[in-house]
């Protein structure tokens, strides 16, 4: 039988069939279609600062390791033996010369090139050509202003190409240092719910904030509703989206008077690099399509990484300003720890959202529900000072973009 | 060698910290967080670092280091306000109220000195909420605490370490503390 996904996803309307956060083919399609074809964030540099350090992550649901060569040359491969598909790499994060199979001891350098294989004269004489053996390479690689992504098509567009006008919101986050660091390993969890309600979030959605952290914000003593009214929101044919506020907002943090002196002093630099508008207002939520997410202010960055129709691991971690004092990295990284992480006084209310709606979708009558997506209908327009199409923050513009992108990569059935 | 005498010492110092212990997780199973908050010192440093798994040679950075992942890195305040989150009624997270347990055991004094005692013990905290959600952390706590008086168990914490032995939490969320 086969699913008419135009039929279960209708952006022009804002209509999305439950269906798709549930449905088997789809996230079978989805790995194929989407995190087959789409570029997906690997790692920061300077989660990977030395010559061989590695990182252990994973393309979709393929284990990826994540090589610093030296010389600034990145490599990424497969975790999987070519012999008989043993994991090479069994840490999350460390430093290798090279990566010796425990199965049956092929060794792979850190280039990914089979180098050794054991008893090879008894076992294979001289007919086995390892330079057709190494592991599978990640065939597009880019190092993006410290940001390594991926692509398994060969075929793919630049990343640049990709990004389009997202380029320029990204660049608030990517480039507002003159130098960023990542501060720390990543706090890692797994939310049971399905990849896409917390990518598409991050893309379009500041409407849920002050009901769904309501609470958090009380605790922080922060009124939300009389400081952030008016903002915008972007969406990207590629899918991406952002969201952030023109008022003259406060962060929704009290770093205390030190930070905060630090980063009015800051704040100028930034202006230098950025230009007034994105120093000071693209400070808000995104969505890299279609699993790299971020919080400009916050600074937490993230990867929702598809585990399952019904499950999902976050990786997240928080961006720094190398040349900031410690005191200035270390309030903003525990701030980002307190707030979004697994324990965050943020994020504990959207996981909580997403698993409950997703055990809902047990139902079999839920599954056919369709979501409404309907917020600022009519409302794209172009704004000057602003690339791509803009709406309303309060919209749902970057939601139906992000959907009409998935659409375009899924195809019309699966 | 140690003496009858000496092991009896140790006996009432191990009952007394065990028992405050227990107090102090009961707070927190009963939801009596201000009452939890009391047994906090102002500077306390709540601190569980993210784990790794890693090869054997590198085991010795199996924990981040200082300033660098963790699940909290909280200080009092922090905790002060993850209180007042939850007391707020809207933190749905805890609406309608987790259902958890918190079991120590294996509590080891590993050092003592006027007023500040190190003690470590293991926890298994069991969280259900809703319907069916279930979820286990299991790992040990690294305490330092402070005696405030000559009375029976009066201590504050001024320090826990907590080492988780998940490396990826397999929960949704860590809204109950450890």
């Amino acid at each position: 039988m086969t699913t008419d996904l135009r039929s279960l996803v209708d952006p022009d309307a804002g209509e999305v069939s439950a269906q798709i956060y549930v449905d088997d083919a789809i996230y079978e399609a989805e790995m194929r279609n989407i995190f087959g074809k789409s570029w997906l964030f690997l790692a920061h540099t300077t989660m990977v600062p030395n010559r061989g350090d590695y990182l252990s992550t994973s393309m979709g649901d393929d284990p990826v390791v994540v090589v610093n060569r030296g010389d600034g040359e990145y490599v990424a491969f497969m975790n999987q033996c070519r012999h008989r598909g043993m994991r090479v790499c069994r840490a999350d994060e460390g430093n290798a010369r090279a990566f010796t199979c425990t199965y049956h001891g092929w060794v792979y350098d850190t280039a990914g090139d089979l180098v050794q294989v054991p008893r090879e004269a008894e076992a294979y004489g001289d007919r086995l050509d390892k330079s057709k053996w190494g592991l599978r390479r990640v065939p597009k690689l880019t190092n993006y202003k410290g940001f390594i992504f991926g692509n398994w098509d060969e075929q793919a567009e630049s990343f640049e190409d990709y990004l389009g006008d997202m380029a320029w919101y990204l660049d608030s986050f990517v480039d507002r240092y003159e130098n960023s660091v990542v501060l720390g390993s990543a706090n890692r969890w797994l939310i049971h719910c399905n990849w896409k309600f917390a990518a598409e979030q991050f893309a379009t959605d500041a409407y849920h904030a002050e009901t769904t952290h309501a609470a958090a914000l009380i605790a922080q003593g922060k009124d939300w509703g009389a400081v952030q009214n008016q903002g915008l929101q972007f969406s990207a044919p590629g899918g991406h989206g952002t969201g952030f506020f023109l008022d003259e907002a406060e962060d929704m943090t009290n770093y205390g008077p030190t930070v905060e002196a630090y980063h009015a002093e800051a704040r100028q630099r930034e202006i230098d690099r950025l230009g007034e508008t994105r120093a000071l207002n693209v400070r808000g939520h995104n969505t890299v399509f279609p699993n790299f997410s971020f919080l400009v202010g916050t600074n937490t960055f993230r990867v929702w990484h598809p585990r399952g129709p019904h499950t999902l691991e976050i990786n997240s971690w928080t961006l720094g300003d190398a040349d900031s004092p410690d005191e200035v990295r270390e309030a903003v990284r525990r701030n980002a720890i307190k707030t979004f992480s697994s324990a965050g006084l943020f994020e504990a209310e959207d996981s909580e959202n997403w698993a409950e709606i997703q055990e809902v979708l047990r139902g079999r009558r839920a599954r056919t529900l369709r979501f409404n997506f309907s917020m600022g209908l009519g409302g794209a327009r172009t704004e000057e000072g602003f690339p791509g199409t803009i709406n309303s923050v309060w919209s749902e513009e970057a939601g139906r973009g992000f959907y009409r992108r998935w659409l375009e990569l899924m195809g019309e059935a699966v | 060698m140690k003496t009858s005498t000496e092991a009896l010492a140790d006996m009432a110092m191990h009952y007394e910290v065990s028992q405050f212990l227990v107090k102090e997780v009961r707070l927190l199973d009963e939801r009596k967080f201000d009452d939890w908050l009391g047994l906090i010192a102002p500077d306390m440093h709540y601190y569980a670092p993210v784990r790794l798994a890693r090869m054997p040679r590198e085991e010795s950075k199996e924990f981040a280091a200082p300033g660098g992942g963790a699940h909290f890195d909280d200080t009092k305040e922090d905790l002060v306000q993850r209180v007042r989150k939850v007391q707020t009624g809207r933190a749905w997270s805890e609406v309608p109220s987790s259902r958890s347990r918190h079991l120590i055991t294996n509590v080891e004094i590993e050092d003592i000195d006027q007023t500040e005692l190190r003690v470590r013990s293991n926890f298994l905290v069991y969280r259900t909420r809703g319907r069916t959600y279930e979820d286990t952390y299991v790992g040990v706590r690294h305490d330092v605490l402070r005696r405030r008086s000559s009375e029976f168990g009066d201590f504050e914490i001024s320090r826990r370490t907590i080492h988780l032995d998940q490396t990826i939490l397999l929960g949704t969320n860590l809204s109950v503390l450890l």
